[in-house]
């Protein structure tokens, strides 16, 4: 079973992509906030990576420019709102593979974890 | 008009004309939504549906009026009324997409007066709505209507939006205005999920534009929303309030 790592901090949001992404056949584990993110990669191994990008204590920036250092095969979903915009494309620039606009449409996570998940 | 409540997309980063046409509307009458880009509407239409009229103000960014219009009519084939929102002078704003009315910035009651009578022509377009400040129905469209996981989301946010509400009142308070935007940024999906447009566009407002000590209103405003949720809430689902 593929293993997802959920990184976000709205504990509503937290358990719907939790609930739709099992709901599709995978693993996830929760992180809540970036250093336990941190902890758990280090821990176990991930097919993708769901990520906010405004998270208590480490910005869903450094996350990215950590996954994508220390484990560059992992594929990075960005979840972001829909007035984010340039932040989204700093993500872009540092190689994030996706991203999906919180809250989201569960047909949409749905395609979009697949397809990413494809690619690898 | 006719009996049904319609129901109004208002795109704009005017604060201002969003209070003047809360003022004038009849909220028993006509349902307005605020949305502060085009990016917010697009989203809430391709999930939620059409309203009885859009309204697009011209040079909100990053999307314009324009780029929006293109958007709803070439992506999702929006076929619902359109206006747009402009200090330009002209009556109308030729598009590819064809022509639409202008409501002149600063409107006046006769302005507005003109936008009731033209929803009191688009009746083929007339969705009852609820008027509960929240819908079950994305919920309900993400889990296929499972019911425990509704119950237990309705608790999440009972419990943590009602949390962070309090939070962003004692960190206002303390002139922590960051941390406001933070927090209001973080819950702002909360209110989406639940569909209540006015929680999310103050949570939008105070996460995305400067915070300082005149957004007051905005803070009490968003406690009140937040209450008048949970109000709701406690009418229909009475066991989320029980305590052990």
């Amino acid at each position: 079973m593929q293993k997802i790592l959920i990184i976000e901090d709205n504990p509503m949001v937290v358990r719907s992509l939790e609930f739709k992404l099992k709901k599709d056949g995978y693993e996830v584990v929760v992180a809540e906030e970036g250093r336990q993110a941190m902890k758990l990669l280090e821990e176990q191994i991930f097919d993708l990576i769901l990520t906010d990008l405004m998270l208590p204590f480490v910005t869903g920036t450094q996350i990215i420019e950590h996954i994508k250092k220390t484990y560059p095969k992992i594929p990075v979903i960005v979840l972001s709102t829909s007035t984010q915009e340039d932040i989204i494309t700093d993500a872009f620039k540092m190689g994030v593979d996706d991203f999906i606009t919180k809250p989201f449409s569960p047909s949409e996570l749905s395609l979009r974890v697949k397809r990413t998940l494809a690619k690898q | 008009m006719n009996g049904a409540l319609k129901h109004i997309l208002f795109v704009t980063t005017d604060s201002d004309a969003v209070a003047v046409f809360n003022t004038y509307l009849n909220p028993n009458e006509v349902r307005v939504s605020n949305f502060t880009s085009g990016m917010g509407v697009i989203q809430y239409i391709k999930q939620i549906g059409e309203a009885d009229l859009l309204i697009l103000e011209e040079h909100i960014k990053p999307l314009g009026a324009v780029q929006t219009i293109h958007y709803l009519k070439d992506s999702i084939n929006y076929s619902g009324e359109i206006l747009i929102l402009s200090d330009s002078g002209v009556s109308e704003i030729q598009t590819d997409e064809g022509t639409f009315e202008v409501l002149k910035k600063g409107f006046d009651k006769s302005d507005l007066d003109r936008v009731l009578n033209l929803l009191s022509e688009n009746k083929e377009q007339i969705v009852e709505l609820d008027s509960k400040p929240y819908s079950l129905s994305y919920l309900s469209n993400l889990s296929d209507g499972d019911e425990a996981f509704i119950y237990e989301s309705l608790k999440i946010f009972n419990e943590s939006v009602g949390q962070c509400v309090t939070e962003i009142e004692n960190l206002f308070q303390q002139g922590n205005y960051k941390e406001v935007s933070n927090l209001a940024h973080n819950i702002k999906p909360s209110f989406e999920m639940l569909e209540n447009s006015l929680g999310s566009t103050i949570c939008d407002q105070l996460a995305h534009s400067p915070v300082d000590s005149s957004k007051a209103e905005q803070v009490e405003l968003l406690k009140k929303e937040y209450l008048k949720v949970q109000e709701y809430l406690k009418q229909d689902f009475p066991d989320l309030f029980k305590t052990i």
